[in-house]
């Protein structure tokens, strides 16, 4: 086999905050670049006792992104705990949606070269932003304001094969969330953020391989050249016969370089339940239409 | 002034025939005079309730309108906050954790001027059922110091058997206030899930965790309800009803009402446990209650569904108690995974240990299906079997527990506590209303205390009910011995 049998494989989770005016499920602000540690409540720094209660403003966000790509809007969507350890998850564990999140399916149409093309969306789930860590010589920092604040994420089948198809497709979401006016967008920010999935497959073959995972992209220039190389990367691995490894990276925007951060066979537990502080998501088939009927046009999307 | 309810206390305060300082006064002077031996309390608000007496005094003294608590010494189990107060939990983790905020439940009382006189002893994070547990203090049995109080608020329950306070409030997620109730001879209530805010509760088993009310009879408890028994905009699980008036639904009889009794899911009470609740059923025949048969076999499982669906919950729910934001950081620790081992390590005790590595076996991805899901699963027939039962009666009547106090110490078996609840836990996991009533002694003096299950939401009728069964019983309002005495402060 030669470099050109060989096809890329890539999947795309778009982490977007949500420009509500209050969290996900606390009345702090949600609003960025504050002093540290205060735009927060009892409930957005995990003190005892505090009780989650569903922001009505990020849901209807969360539906009007999933009617504008054509998705199917869950009448009887829930919460979920996801437990992990660390000093900015203030409960140490994630409020989001493991198993029925509130948009399933979409299309996402992106032009390439003049040409249109479709990109199918697995699912859209609503869930929290973690605090931020803020690193000092001798002792670390943890900043809460934007603990809480509501994120969508926007996972892709494995649907996307270049980095230029990869860029298109962000560029898509981005301009839909734009006009919808559902976030800032600011990559800069960190209100848009993404995780790559990587693998490389010889073409004509169904299986997935082993893949590469890289997190919190914030730029597009950075998005293609990891692509890029990570493909070529693999690529070259199997033709000289190795084995690529399933590791995370992170990516780190000061230093602009991919961090390992944990090489593993298996997925990590989490722990998965339904958060019992919180009540299911019901929508009526009324609140869906009406929020269809206020969408605005879209350039590519109303054709879809 | 201590053989007074909670509302001939308040009238005589409404009436002028006291003072609220004084009556804060009087029951601090009593709490440190009798609370050495008992142990109920783990802190008092001495200067606090104080101040908040004389501030009422004035109010009343300038005609503005009193609230329907007003007066009265309340005091409260401690995993529910009060702002700028110690709250422990019965853990060594939180002896310096002050809340920055108050319960909605504490709103709410001191909105109807409660006075809040301080914090009782528990079961660590309520984990346990005789108080054994916490991992700071004894509490003994007002009835007899060597006995448990019962638990997990056994703190709440020797305080009000005591008389050190009409009013206690408590959390129950297992039958942690009906236990206690039985065990020292009060009544205890716990509503309907969703009833009563769970905001600023300390969480243990949130599907089944609900604050309920102890107190020396059930006007009392049904005055607390029309306070404490309203909708909260913090807690999402809270019920969407009008808050209820209970005490002008007070009525005299039950004739008519149909109670269901699962003989034979009581097959296995014996001796003195068998005989008070039998006697109690007569009285209830002769009040003209008709019994019904009910099927309840499946609550054979419900002690094992418990224990693997709260200990999930409280695996995650406890996970916050890192040591990172409050409560206390282990001193050894150089690393960021040595803050967290070594502080949970020192801080918890061995019960709450053991429930936290249950739950998270029971929630791993190996497992889950086996254990949690298994057990919602189980949860959902015990509902069911309760609806089925409500079909053929209007309340239900058992026994609160199998058994009455026993020594401190005595039991060592972990599954011998466990099976304490088994009448108990049913109705938290189907989240219904329940009312303990004490019915009777022991011949060495153990309070016993009858058991009275409403269907959902059905708050009103189950007390309405209660108030007159209680009526109906003759141990009714009994004060233990060492605690039927003035004091000399």
């Amino acid at each position: 086999m030669t470099y050109a049998d060989w096809e890329p494989v890539i999947g795309l989770e778009i982490h977007v905050e949500l420009n509500t005016k209050s969290k996900l499920f606390s009345t702090a602000l949600n609003h960025f670049g504050d002093a540290p540690n205060t735009n927060i409540t009892e409930v957005c720094t995990g003190y005892p006792g505090a009780l989650p209660v569903l922001n009505k403003e990020a849901v209807r966000k969360a539906v009007q992104f999933g009617c504008a790509i054509q998705a199917e809007v869950a009448k009887f969507s829930k919460f979920d705990r996801k437990s992990y350890f660390s000093p900015n998850s203030p409960c140490n564990f994630q409020i989001t949606q493991h198993d029925q999140p509130i948009v399933k399916g979409g299309t996402i149409i992106a032009e390439i070269e003049g040409k249109e093309q479709s990109f199918a969306v697995n699912r859209v789930q609503l869930e929290e932003d973690a605090g931020t860590l803020i690193h000092f010589p001798t002792y670390d920092g943890i900043d809460y304001n934007r603990a809480g604040i509501p994120l969508i994420k926007i996972v892709s089948e494995p649907c996307i094969h270049s980095a230029q198809e990869a860029v298109a497709y962000v560029m898509a979401v981005k301009s839909i969330l734009q006009c919808l006016d559902v976030s800032d967008c600011s990559m800069e920010e960190g209100s848009l953020l993404i995780d790559i999935n990587i693998s490389v497959r010889p073409k004509g073959v169904k299986e997935l391989r082993n893949k590469i995972g890289i997190k919190k992209l914030n730029s597009f220039s950075f998005m293609e050249l990891v692509i890029k190389s990570e493909v070529n990367r693999q690529i070259h691995a199997y033709l000289d016969n190795e084995k690529v490894v399933q590791s995370i990276y992170r990516w780190d925007a000061d230093k602009k370089e991919m961090v390992l951060m944990g090489r593993k066979a298996t997925a990590d537990d989490y722990l998965y339940f339904p958060d019992p502080d919180l009540v299911p998501v019901i929508l009526t088939q009324a609140y869906i239409d009406e929020i269809k009927q206020s969408l605005p046009e879209f350039p590519l999307q109303r054709k879809g | 002034m201590y053989k007074l309810s909670a509302i001939e206390l308040r009238d005589q305060f409404f009436r002028g025939d006291v003072k609220a300082v004084d009556i804060i006064d009087y029951y601090l002077k009593r709490i440190n005079a009798l609370d050495k031996d008992v142990g109920a309390f783990l802190n008092l608000f001495h200067d606090q309730a104080l101040k908040q007496a004389e501030a009422l005094d004035k109010k009343k003294a300038s005609g503005a309108r009193l609230g329907k608590l007003a007066g009265i010494p309340i005091a409260l189990k401690d995993n529910i906050l009060v702002k700028d107060e110690i709250a422990t939990c019965g853990s060594k983790f939180l002896t310096n954790f002050r809340s920055p905020y108050n319960a909605s439940i504490v709103e709410m009382v001191l909105e109807e001027d409660g006075i809040i006189i301080g914090k009782t002893n528990m079961d660590e994070f309520a984990m346990g059922s005789s108080t054994e547990n916490s991992a700071l203090q004894k509490t003994r049995n007002p009835w007899n110091l060597k006995w448990v109080p019962g638990g997990s608020s056994g703190g709440s329950g020797a305080a009000v058997a005591a008389r050190f306070a009409p009013i206690a409030l408590g959390s129950d997620t297992g039958g942690s206030v009906r236990l206690p109730a039985a065990f020292c001879g009060v009544v205890g209530y716990k509503p309907t899930y969703g009833r009563v805010s769970r905001y600023g509760l300390v969480a243990y088993g949130s599907s089944m965790d609900q604050i309920g009310i102890l107190a020396t009879n059930t006007a009392d408890v049904a005055l607390m309800m029309e306070v404490i028994g309203r909708h909260c905009p913090k807690d999402s699980t809270s019920l969407h009803e009008e808050c209820q008036d209970f005490l002008t639904h007070f009525k005299d009889s039950i004739k008519g009402m149909k109670l269901g009794v699962p003989w034979k899911f009581l097959e296995d009470l014996t001796d003195e446990p068998k005989s008070n609740f039998l006697n109690s059923i007569e009285i209830l025949k002769m009040l003209g209650a008709e019994i019904v048969e009910i099927d309840l076999g499946i609550l054979k499982y419900s002690v094992a569904v418990y224990n693997i669906l709260a200990s999930a919950e409280a695996s995650s729910n406890l996970a916050r108690f890192d040591g990172i934001r409050y409560g206390q950081r282990s001193e050894r620790a150089k690393t960021l995974d040595e803050i967290y081992d070594f502080s949970k390590e020192e801080g918890f005790g061995p019960e709450v240990k053991r429930r936290i590595m249950l739950g998270t076996y029971v929630l791993s991805a190996g497992n889950r299906d086996a254990y949690y899901k298994k057990g919602q699963k189980v949860r959902t027939l015990i509902s069911r079997a309760y609806k089925e039962a409500f079909s053929k009666c209007d309340l239900i009547a058992m026994p609160v527990s199998p058994f009455a106090a026993f020594e401190i110490g005595a039991v060592k078996g972990r599954l011998q506590i466990y099976m304490e609840d088994i009448y108990t836990i049913g109705v938290n996991l189907a989240g219904l209303p329940a009312v303990s009533i004490p019915n009777g002694l022991t011949k060495d003096g153990k309070p016993l205390g009858l058991q009275l299950i409403g269907p959902q939401k059905h708050d009103r009728n189950l007390l309405v009910a209660a108030n007159v069964i209680e009526k109906g019983h003759t141990f009714k309002r009994a004060i233990p011995t060492l605690a039927d005495k003035q004091f000399s402060p």
